[in-house]
């Protein structure tokens, strides 16, 4: 049992941070007192004029355990999403092997089970991420799994996707959509655009994106229940319109914005020396500063309704490649938080809609909204942060080091990161 | 350095005084280059191009290896990473690169340390070829601030990215003829050069046809350049094959055409081939 005090806590009451003090007691908050000092007699841990609010939940991350450890293993990844103020994350089915099956599930399980983050895994929509022959849905939903996602592709084949997105609903889990018409995306290597063409490379277009989006839509409407849908990394401004229509008609769903698409457009990619290029090459690709424009509006009006890192290490061997050669991917975790925080500040977003966007609806998204909320008897898990310090980016601990931030400049510092009243990053002063 | 250790990948910024003294020494004498090995290694079909490197290698006492793409074990799944690497060890002094993913020159200079020529990646650059075109009208006049008008689609041109990169470091006058596509328009755009109409071309001192990359998916947006698009000043180039009566009518594809270039551009290719050869394995050693 331990008592912690700060002179900016997060109070959501207030939307605001002020002085106050909160004991945590077997891993949870057991009491918040504002205005003032833990009580008399009582030891407690001074965290200072330090910001102290809750530690973010990511729902995209591609985990890199088992067969590819030479990118990431769940040791470096839960280290990297320590220090970027992540506390649980979501994984992607498209490791190898595939988590196509109840027996790799349950193999996933039980090798995250002892790692100071909570990972908790999607399962694959088809078999090998095919696009053809359904998984076990049933088996597998009655897993503790976060819900199905073929990400990293696209579900093409509609009549699969309209029952998945039943058979998902039913469940109150999420199905994630990598939105990409891959007949017309062509290679998704860099977006169609002016610095594409000038860099001789041939450009993907928004349409690949806003296509599956209405079609998705579309589909979504004429199904009773379609409140599993979550959309991946939005990138286009014209999907935010199709999304924004569709809320407005009060079709349900959620939708990621990633610290890339929101805080770069498609012309830093001429920042890059030719060699590096492949650095920017993600999917989907960076687009235009209007999509970007688009996307921060989305944030702001609630349409995009949470932060995710889409975290993807590659090695050197997958990125040192031609654009056209090279893996699709960033890494994000290490410094989740100072990223997010970054586009907040350039969005002028609200300190309660960013830790909405942040912490409070991914984790409900997840079915953890009873333990993951910033009230006693929740799990105790606060980071520690300075929202303005300016660091610039050296990635070190994820295994990959793909990433267009490299030495990039950034405001927002995690300082400290505790998880059930466990400090996993940092030092108390 | 457009021409350095890395070999040359692209005429990005080229200074203009370097690519002067660059061509003041395809005027003069070379060194013997006997006893230095290339290979060629040309994923793409090009006969000529390929030729023309052999050629003008041959002529400074340079030995060849010619790599045959059907030959390496791509096929078996070897990366072209693991490739290169494995050619490297062989010991080469140059590679030669031509080959339809972009920017694949670029990484095989990053993978191997060898010096790389790039004879072409994908849609992007094939400076070699642009810096004979470029000769050719140094050599005409090396003090004329030429204005130059694409014919053909400039978007799937490599040959067009390449040159435009030296002309507008030049400050020469580029514009490109509207064939009517998003794409020329993007392009234009994108490089800040004008779209003209196809009347316009009579005011160029230079209209480059290019030829229609039908491999590449492009097609005839515009009928093929003919007597009656040149006025009496024009002259006009093509880095060849010209696909006859397509990308030009046959009335402009005879040797002793008045106003073609396309003969001095044959004539250019060797002397600078030979120079780029020269330069890349002399400051490979420095
Ligand atoms: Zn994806």
């Amino acid at each position: 049992m331990s008592w912690f005090y700060s002179k900016k806590v997060w109070n959501p009451k207030r939307g605001d941070f002020v002085s106050g003090a909160f004991e945590v007691k077997g891993g949870r908050f057991s009491q918040f007192i504002f205005g003032t000092l833990p009580p008399k007699n009582q030891k407690w841990i001074d965290l200072g004029g330090s910001h102290v609010g809750p530690s973010c939940v990511d729902v995209h991350i591609h985990a890199r355990d088992f067969e590819e450890c030479h990118k990431e293993t769940f040791e470096t990844l839960s280290e990297a999403a320590a220090k970027g103020g992540v506390s649980v994350g979501a994984c992607l089915a498209n490791t190898f092997p595939r988590m196509d099956s109840p027996a790799r599930v349950q193999e996933f399980l039980k090798r995250v089970k002892n790692l100071p983050i909570r990972l908790i895994p999607f399962a694959a929509v088809t078999e090998n991420l095919e696009g053809k022959t359904g998984t076990n849905w049933n088996a597998l939903l009655k897993m503790p799994i976060a819900g199905l996602s073929d990400d990293g592709k696209p579900i093409l084949n509609a009549e699969i996707f309209g029952s998945v997105l039943k058979a998902v609903s039913r469940s109150g889990k999420i199905l994630s959509l990598h939105e990409e018409d891959t007949t017309i995306s062509k290679g998704s290597l860099l977006h169609e655009s002016h610095t594409s063409c000038r860099l001789g490379i041939e450009g993907s277009c928004s349409g690949a994106e806003i296509d599956m989006v209405s079609r998705d839509l579309e589909i979504a409407k004429k199904v009773k229940d379609s409140s599993a849908l979550h959309f991946a990394h939005v990138s286009t401004g014209e999907a935010v319109r199709l999304l924004k229509a569709a809320k407005k008609r009060g079709q349900k769903f959620s939708a990621e914005l990633t610290p890339h698409h929101g805080l770069l457009s498609v012309d830093h990619a001429e920042e890059f020396p030719a060699m590096k290029l492949s650095t920017f090459k993600v999917c989907p690709p960076i687009r235009a500063k209007e999509d970007q424009e688009a996307l921060w509006a989305g944030l702001r009006d609630g349409v995009i309704d949470m932060f995710a890192s889409d975290h993807a290490p590659h090695s050197l061997l997958e990125k040192t490649q031609p654009m056209e050669i090279a893996a699709h991917g960033m890494i994000g975790l290490e410094f989740y938080f100072p990223l997010i925080n970054e586009i907040r500040l350039r969005t002028k977003l609200s300190w309660q809609k960013f830790f909405e966007a942040a912490a409070e609806r991914p984790a409900s998204r997840l079915s953890l909204h009873k333990t993951r909320r910033w009230a006693v008897g929740a799990d105790a898990s606060f980071i520690v942060f300075n929202p303005t310090a300016v660091q610039k980016l050296h990635w070190s601990r994820s295994k990959s080091a793909n990433t267009p931030f490299q030495g990039a400049s950034v405001r927002g510092k995690v300082e400290q990161h505790w998880i059930n009243g466990v400090r996993v990053y940092g030092e108390t002063r | 350095m457009p021409i350095g250790r890395a070999g040359i990948l692209s005429t990005e910024s080229f200074p203009p005084h370097e690519l002067n003294s660059f061509f003041r020494l395809v005027e003069k004498p070379r060194t013997n280059r006997k006893g230095s090995i290339g290979m060629l290694c040309f994923f793409e079909a090009s006969t000529r191009t390929e030729l023309s490197f052999e050629m003008a290698g041959l002529r400074l006492g340079m030995a060849w290896s010619k790599v045959e793409p059907s030959g390496l074990s791509l096929q078996k799944g070897e990366s072209l990473r693991d490739t290169f690497q494995v050619l490297s060890h062989y010991k080469p002094d140059l590679f030669v690169v031509r080959h339809s993913v972009a920017y694949l020159p670029h990484a095989v200079s990053e993978w191997t340390g060898v010096p790389v020529i790039n004879a072409g990646d994908g849609i992007n650059e094939h400076p070699t070829q642009a810096l004979i075109d470029t000769f050719t009208l140094w050599k005409m006049n090396s003090k004329k601030r030429y204005s130059i008008a694409f014919f053909g689609d400039v978007f799937r041109s490599r040959v067009a990215r390449s040159n435009l990169k030296i002309w507008k470091a030049l400050n020469w006058n580029v514009s490109v003829v509207d064939d009517g596509s998003e794409n020329t328009k993007n392009f234009a755009k994108a490089f800040g050069i004008r779209v003209i109409p196809r009347r316009g071309i009579r005011e160029a001192d230079v209209i480059y046809c290019l030829r229609v990359q039908a491999e590449r998916g492009s097609s005839y947006a515009l009928s093929p350049l003919s007597n009656s698009d040149l006025s009496k000043k024009s002259k006009f180039m093509h880095a060849g094959p010209v696909v006859m009566g397509k990308d030009m009518l046959l009335e402009l594809c005879e040797r002793a055409h008045p106003q073609s270039l396309i003969h001095e551009q044959l004539k250019n290719s060797l002397p600078v081939r030979e120079a780029i050869l020269d330069e890349v394995l002399k400051r490979a050693r420095a």
